[in-house]
């Protein structure tokens, strides 16, 4: 009785948010057509009018477009929920969409002929491609629901960060790349109705056909196996269906973040308890809200309304929602998420591996310094080249040194302070704080100083931060959420970012040269200023290491030690923040050298905090001197940006390790 | 404010009449915890000294955690209040504290890279604090430490690697090095088998009588309970139901009250202590 008055409300639910996006739709309409002549325009527009063909050729194809592609993710994510039995799996986390984007980027620009033979079948590929790695890893620990989303989330920023790169490198795809990839819904004719039609419908048929067996999915995985159900087969159709679904939209209008999420969650939440009942419900669902975001953003952006990507703006609506839905969920046991680093059971000889990692900084600062690609291949500068080159090598070289450093010994309080060592500044939404701040800082000045940039930049982190301090007041400090509340605030301010870079502003070529991660406009000014903040920051580190000793070991521990555990994390937190900030504003936020470095120390057997530290600071300096160089010689004479090569370098690894390391 | 608890203090130090002044007790008075209009533990009185070993018993949502967190300060009382030699909790530093009282929660990190030494070390915390440096005297504290709760052998090894009763041993060892006058333990047996609760339970047992530290445990066994206490606290829901010796506990009836079935009680036939059962 009670589950039948549930599953009322969920369709109550749907009729509402149906029947919201119907009067938007109707209001807007009857804005600039007469009621009585929209049949005729829909069918037989009067070419002598113009709004008729606006409303043949534009408006009504846009709505159809927004409507088929929200009900593929909301299906899309409804599938992969229930197969994964993970409530948040979906196409935005799982890293589908980027892998997708991925594909349709490099196909651009490389290979455009692929294109021609089906542009799903490029994306499918590139989504393909990336959830087979989530799953690789995923599948090494257990499938958890925290490697699933972890890994997917990493996996999704490498790919976007890759996706920059390219699009840095060929600037004369810049602009429709931007608005196509963010996700623009605006059309000119009936060709991505055309396309996206039969492919939904499709997919559609195939769920219901394969409904009955998903059902029995949610039996644990023994009792559906003795039902007569080949779960193999059945959880991989299913799946590959979900990533078609997934890759059909983001090859027609490029990465609409968060409907996949959003639409079957609430579903599930207003009382759609039967899998049947979401199945259909969440398509309905997905495919209304994003009519609803689509007709807000027509509505509000005016002049920009061709151009503001609505894919970005789902994400600012979705990010607040997630952040809703988190304390909702019923995830299985409190403490999910926590995953506890299995350090290696040796420990190292100090002395001599610390000499190895110093010696490796060295030799790459030295090689760093001379060795460069001219003309005629590689040089070794001489005495006297190397005097007309160092002003402009040398301040790169500090540079890279300290920002790598700073990176990763922010890696090291954050990850021991949520006690979580998939957590970096990169994931916690940091890097967009700073952003966020850098377009504060171009808005503020034509030509923002140095000292602005930082000013504001600091302020973005210090934003971001505290917004994930007054969520940890809220949750009691849980780590789960404060790393959940990362993925969701760094979801948000991305939206942001890219609508500003796809609103066509001049100056966002200099914020996506940033956002990739360059070192090229490093000179004495700027070495000097990041010296200048590096050191005390540095400096204040391993002051706090105590604390960074004593916090793993849990709250009520810590706190029976007479920690005094919100000045702790609050100190922490903001020297990681500065950290951050600092080291983000010369190489972009993705270069994961946050990441990598603390888990490199671990993996060499360095446990305690002080150790680790030295050594993540070592490995951080050497990934990003390295970084620097491979970029500047790979490409001569054009140059990549230290902090992609380095997400290059550093991810494919760390993601290789985590596949590989026993249950 | 403090003369009140001063004077609670100066009463309980007569009428128990043995123990010298400097010894520091725990005084709870009226100390209630309600969460979300739900009271988890009722008003409650409770004076305890320094030298004895206290087993907080009761069925499961009994409040026996509860009362235990509050005396670790790990929260604060709703109502009432508790104070320690003499000083609300609330008024204390937090490392002031800690050396006073130390405290071994319920769960602990199964791994954390650590060797026993170092994890010990971590004892030192309160009395060296963030900046300063682990003086001879801090490690005098953890040799010592290592020695009382017979980890010496395994001071090398890393914790992840240790077994049930040899990790538990290892944090007791912790607890030991903050060289507290008291030392609060939430089920500090549960996990491990028969010959472990004993080995855990005798080096609380002992500890207590060598360095007069005030200890306090949850137990689940009412027979380890009544067997290592020296005084037992009875929780049923929420209120203190019974207090005293455990062969003023060890009855049939006054067991019942506490567990809400029928129980008896029959003597050890090798010791004559009582051993309790459900009938």
């Amino acid at each position: 009785m009670q589950a039948e008055l549930r599953a009322h409300r969920a369709v109550l639910l749907t009729g509402a948010v149906m029947a919201l996006a119907v009067g938007l739709v109707l209001v807007r309409a009857a804005g600039y057509l007469p009621p009585s002549s929209w049949f005729a325009a829909a069918f037989h527009p009067n070419a002598e009018n113009v709004r008729e063909l606006i409303f043949h050729y534009s408006s009504l194809p846009r709505l159809v477009t927004a409507l088929l592609c929200g009900m593929g993710l909301g299906l899309a994510g409804a599938l992969f929920q229930h197969i994964l039995r993970n409530p948040l799996a979906s196409p935005t986390t799982l890293g589908v969409e980027a892998g997708a984007q991925l594909a349709l980027t490099i196909a651009t620009v490389w290979a455009p002929f692929l294109l021609g033979g089906g542009r799903e079948m490029v994306a499918l590929a590139g989504g393909l491609a990336s959830t087979g790695v989530i799953f690789a890893v995923a599948w090494a620990r257990g499938f958890s629901s925290l490697s699933l989303v972890l890994t997917g989330l990493i996996t999704g920023l490498f790919c976007g960060s890759l996706t920059v790169a390219i699009r840095l490198l060929n600037q004369e795809y810049i602009t429709s790349l931007f608005i196509w990839g963010a996700g623009s819904l605006s059309q000119q004719d009936w060709s991505v109705v055309l396309y996206l039609l039969p492919r939904v419908a499709a997919a559609m048929a195939v769920t219901a056909l394969i409904a009955r067996p998903l059902n029995l999915l949610t039996l644990d995985d023994t009792s559906a196996g003795s039902l007569g159900v080949s779960l193999p087969l059945l959880r991989g159709g299913g799946l590959l269906l979900a990533v078609f679904l997934t890759s059909t939209v983001t090859s027609a209008v490029g990465v609409i973040g968060f409907i996949g999420l959003a639409a079957p969650q609430v579903a599930r939440l207003s009382g759609a308890r039967r899998l049947r009942d979401r199945l259909i419900l969440s398509p309905l669902i997905g495919g209304f809200l994003l009519v609803i975001v689509d007709q807000c953003v027509q509505a509000a952006s005016g002049e920009f309304a061709e151009l503001l990507p609505t894919g970005a703006v789902t994400a600012l609506f979705g990010a607040p929602l997630l952040l809703w839905l988190l304390p909702r969920l019923r995830l299985a046991g409190a403490g999910w998420l926590a995953e506890r680093a299995t350090a290696p059971a040796r420990r190292a000889r100090q002395t001599p591996l610390f000499a190895i990692l110093s010696g490796l900084l060295i030799l790459a600062v030295i090689v760093a310094a001379v060795v460069g690609r001219g003309p005629d291949g590689f040089a070794v500068a001489d005495a006297d080249t190397f005097a007309l080159l160092a002003p402009w090598r040398l301040p790169r070289v500090a540079v890279a040194l300290m920002a790598g450093a700073m990176l990763a010994v922010a890696g090291v309080l954050i990850q021991r302070l949520t006690q979580n060592p998939m957590a970096s500044p990169e994931i916690l939404g940091i890097g967009t704080g700073v952003a966020l701040g850098l377009i504060v800082a171009m808005i503020l000045s034509p030509a923002p100083s140095r000292s602005l940039q930082f000013a504001t930049g600091s302020a973005g982190a210090l934003a971001v931060l505290a917004l994930l301090l007054w969520s940890g007041v809220r949750s009691r400090f849980s780590p789960d959420f404060l790393l959940l509340t990362g993925i969701a605030l760094s979801a948000f301010m991305d939206a942001l970012v890219v609508s500003f870079l796809a609103v066509g502003d001049p100056r966002a070529s200099q914020l996506l040269a940033w956002i990739a991660g360059s070192t090229y406009r490093a000179d004495d000014g700027s070495a000097g200023m990041t010296l200048a903040v590096a050191m005390p920051l540095l400096a204040a580190a391993p002051l706090l290491s105590r604390w960074l000793d004593i916090l793993p070991l849990g709250e009520d521990a810590a706190r029976g030690l007479g920690v005094d555990l919100r000045l702790a994390r609050f100190s922490l937190m903001l020297l990681a923040a500065l950290l951050t900030a600092a080291a983000v504003l010369v190489t972009g936020p993705l270069s994961f050298v946050g990441l990598v470095g603390p888990h490199l120390a671990r993996m060499l057997g360095l446990n305690r905090a002080l150790p680790q530290l030295a050594a993540a600071a070592l490995i951080g300096a050497v990934l990003m001197v390295s970084a620097d160089w491979v970029g500047r010689l790979v490409i001569y004479p054009l140059q990549l940006p230290a902090g992609v090569v380095a997400a290059l370098i550093g991810v494919p690894y760390l993601i290789w390790h985590l596949m590989r390391r026993e249950r | 404010m403090v003369a009140d608890t001063a004077t609670y203090h100066d009463a309980k130090q007569d009428r128990r009449g043995r123990d010298a002044p400097a010894d520091p007790v725990f005084e709870v008075r009226d100390a209630s915890f309600s969460i979300e209009g739900r009271t988890l533990l009722a008003p409650t009185n409770l004076t305890l000294a320094r030298g004895r070993v206290y087993g907080i018993i009761g069925h499961n949502g009994s409040g026996k955690s509860t009362l235990l967190k509050l005396l670790a300060r790990q929260m604060a009382p709703t109502t009432g209040h508790i104070a320690f030699g003499g000083l609300p909790l609330d008024r204390q530093g937090a490392r002031a504290f800690a050396r006073q009282v130390a405290y071994l929660p319920q769960t602990v990190p199964a791994a954390t890279g650590l060797t026993v030494r170092e994890l010990v070390g971590f004892g030192r915390y309160p009395w060296h604090g963030p900046l300063g440096r682990m003086g001879p005297e801090d490690r005098a504290q953890v040799k010592e430490a290592l020695r009382l709760s017979q980890v010496e052998p395994l001071a090398d090894r890393l914790v992840d690697t240790l077994s049930g009763g040899e990790r538990q041993r290892a944090w007791i060892a912790m607890l030991v090095a903050q060289n507290s006058a008291f030392i609060l333990l939430d089920e500090p047996t549960s996990a491990l088998d028969l010959a472990h609760q004993i080995d855990v339970l005798r080096l609380l047992r002992d500890l207590s009588r060598e360095r007069r530290l005030g200890v306090v445990a949850i137990l689940h066994d009412i027979n380890m309970a009544a067997r290592f206490c020296d005084e037992l606290i009875a929780l049923h829901s929420g209120r203190i139901r019974a207090q005293g010796a455990p062969d003023d506990i060890m009855h049939g009836e006054v067991l019942e009250r506490i567990y809400g079935i029928p129980m008896g009680v029959f003597p050890n036939p090798e010791t004559g202590a009582p051993i309790g059962y459900a009938r």
